[in-house]
């Protein structure tokens, strides 16, 4: 009863009022910015967008009534979410590296067939994802692996490697062919051009397809729920717990704490993107 | 003595044939252009050279190392070569002194050694005092400098260059030629460019080597390239020229007559009676007015274009034929145009090429 209004909105819920409030409230911020700089649909974009989920958060958790239901303590889910986080975005930037580089630099009918289905990835539900990786383990590896780390860190990476490789192609441009030549005629073997050349130029591109992994990972729900180890929760997962059982007090803290793990990742791109555009050095 | 010997190099990307059994000898401290039409093969056999392609067959000894050769592949960086892109192809990320020392690298040299030889060559292409900089505060020229100082720090037996100043203004490409030029003689290099440039061709090298449809034409000096070119590809390649079609009649002492559809001419070289040939001269060559035992053709100026210490005049000979003519300020009668002119050239200057070579 309670879930549908997300559908067709209880106008008795207090929750309704103050969205439309911080809508308002952003509207506001918006005219008067309009006015001093030009720059306000920015700021009103960026307040509705951070505003209502950060808002909403708070007024649950002022408003919570006791704790009714016991689950993972808050930094033992913000921990395990991090490492998930951390493990599948290094996982799936070092699986696009190779994909990437023969895309770009070898191109040809098979390998651009091979780089574009794997876009197809990201139409696939990361439910089915979960169900077939379960599948497998269960049919061929008798339930070997299921529900343990490894098994849920290659889901994440499978589901998330198109994002990582968009990140690490466009990160290549900055590493042409003909450096890695002229750094070979320079006496340079092929593994120290590798290091000295094309991993310095595309770092931050990598580290931006890294950090693009690293946040859907951590908003992941449906794969999370099926692959995760018995006794672990994510943010996600066990903010999905409370919030299904309506206990949306103890659930709140956990979306702030999403948002905040979010947000380093966030400011990352938001650099390296600002970088990319000012810095003539990172222009080939 | 050579420095560089390719014999008998193939080259084949599918089905298409890049380069058909190319034979260069390139002599030590010699500066060599490979002076092609885009498609000739020209810069793939600078990336056979390199080592960047393998070749299909052949051999290419770089000083004393059989570098490509049935059974062997030297890649690379085993090769003692200085290879300057398109572009420079600065490392970005690097400051001009450590784009310099890149190749250093590997050598166990203590940092004021190193420090000392890029300093010197920096010194020695003019960029002194701009080893702090990044290469995106440089100017192309300067770039282009910088990415000639990495490459002979490492003191190659050979300095491959491919296009190297394609992509500067036509005035400052005009300087960079003849700097470029003294830089590699100072520093003794031996080296091959590429260039689709005759002008730079010819400003830069000791020798030009005209090369067509994946082989070398022609590998002569610069001034016996243009005075005596050897194929009617090479003679179009370099120059200005007039050529006019026509069948050969006679053949004596090393000279042809020639029916042409604007009358009998006589050109050097031999063929037998009933060859099409294409015979052809040098603007320079040909004079208003007649003379006995010349070539003499009439025919209505078309165009006059003035350029500064010279004038060409076009003259239409009728039949489809045209006359090219360089006449200098001292050729007291310039003619106008629409004016009926004869203009007359020493059989001595006058080629004959067989016409199916037609490039």
């Amino acid at each position: 009863m309670v879930r549908s209004w997300a559908l067709s909105p209880d106008l008795s819920s207090p929750f309704v009022y103050l969205t439309i409030l911080l809508a308002l409230a952003s509207l506001v911020l918006l005219a008067l910015e309009v006015r001093r700089r030009g720059r306000g649909w920015l700021v009103a974009l960026t307040g509705l967008s951070l505003g209502v989920p950060v808002g909403s958060s708070v007024y649950w958790i002022a408003t919570a009534g006791h704790p009714s239901l016991t689950g993972v303590s808050m930094p033992s889910a913000a921990l395990s979410t991090a490492l998930y986080g951390l493990l599948s975005g290094g996982l799936a930037t070092l699986m696009a590296l190779p994909v990437a580089l023969l895309a770009v630099r070898h191109p040809g009918r098979a390998r651009r067939f091979l780089e574009r289905s794997t876009y197809l990835v990201l139409a696939v539900p990361g439910v089915v994802i979960a169900l077939a990786l379960s599948y497998f383990t269960e049919r061929y590896l008798g339930g070997f692996g299921y529900q343990t780390a490894p098994l849920l860190i290659l889901a994440y990476a499978i589901m998330f490697f198109p994002l990582a490789l968009v990140g690490v192609k466009a990160s290549l441009a900055r590493a042409p062919v003909s450096l890695d030549e002229v750094a070979r005629s320079l006496g340079q073997p092929r593994l120290a051009v590798l290091f000295r050349v094309t991993l310095r130029l595309t770092g931050p591109g990598l580290v931006a397809a890294f950090c693009l992994v690293f946040l859907s990972v951590i908003t992941e729900l449906t794969a999370t729920l099926i692959l995760i180890p018995t006794g672990v929760q994510t943010l996600a997962s066990q903010f999905w717990v409370y919030e299904t059982n309506l206990s949306y007090g103890q659930a709140a803290p956990f979306a702030l704490v999403m948002i905040a793990v979010a947000a380093i990742p966030s400011w990352v791109l938001g650099r390296f993107f600002d970088r990319g555009a000012r810095d003539p050095r990172m222009m080939t | 003595m050579t420095q560089l010997a390719v014999a008998g190099l193939d080259k084949s990307f599918g089905a298409h044939q890049v380069l058909c059994g190319l034979d260069l000898d390139v002599p030590a401290g010699s500066l060599t252009a490979i002076l092609g039409p885009s498609g000739s093969g020209k810069t793939t056999l600078l990336r056979v050279l390199a080592g960047f392609e393998h070749a299909d067959a052949g051999t290419v000894r770089i000083g004393s190392a059989l570098a490509d050769g049935p059974g062997v592949f030297l890649p690379p960086e085993r090769r003692r070569i200085g290879y300057v892109p398109q572009e420079g192809s600065l490392f970005p990320h690097l400051t001009v002194a450590a784009n310099v020392a890149f190749g250093l690298s590997r050598r166990k040299w203590g940092r004021e050694r190193r420090g000392k030889r890029c300093a010197e060559l920096l010194e020695s292409v003019g960029l002194g005092g701009l080893d702090r900089r990044y290469p995106h505060q440089l100017s192309g020229g300067q770039q282009q400098r910088v990415a000639l100082a990495r490459a002979l720090v490492i003191k190659p037996d050979v300095l491959l260059l491919d296009e190297p100043l394609s992509n500067l203004d036509a005035k400052l490409r005009e300087e960079m030629q003849v700097e470029l030029r003294r830089l590699l003689q100072n520093v003794g290099a031996t080296a091959i460019f590429v260039t689709h440039d005759q002008d730079e061709a010819l400003t830069m090298s000791d020798r030009v080597a005209v090369m067509n449809k994946g082989r070398i034409e022609q590998l002569a000096e610069p001034r016996e390239l243009y005075s005596r070119p050897a194929s009617l590809f090479a003679l179009n390649f370099v120059g200005l020229s007039t050529r006019i079609a026509g069948t050969v009649v006679g053949s004596q002492d090393g000279k042809v007559e020639v029916d042409t559809r604007v009358g009998r001419l006589s050109a050097m070289g031999s063929f037998i009676a009933g060859s099409p040939v294409v015979v052809a001269a040098r603007p320079e060559h040909l004079r208003p007015g007649a003379a006995l035992a010349a070539n003499s053709v009439a025919g209505r100026v078309r165009s006059i274009v003035f350029q500064g210490s010279r004038t060409l005049v076009d003259v239409d000979a009728g039949a489809g034929e045209s006359l090219l003519a360089e006449l200098s300020g001292r050729d007291a009668a310039m003619p106008r145009v629409d004016e009926e002119i004869r203009l007359t050239w020493p059989v001595s200057e006058t080629f004959a090429f067989p016409a199916e070579a037609r490039a």
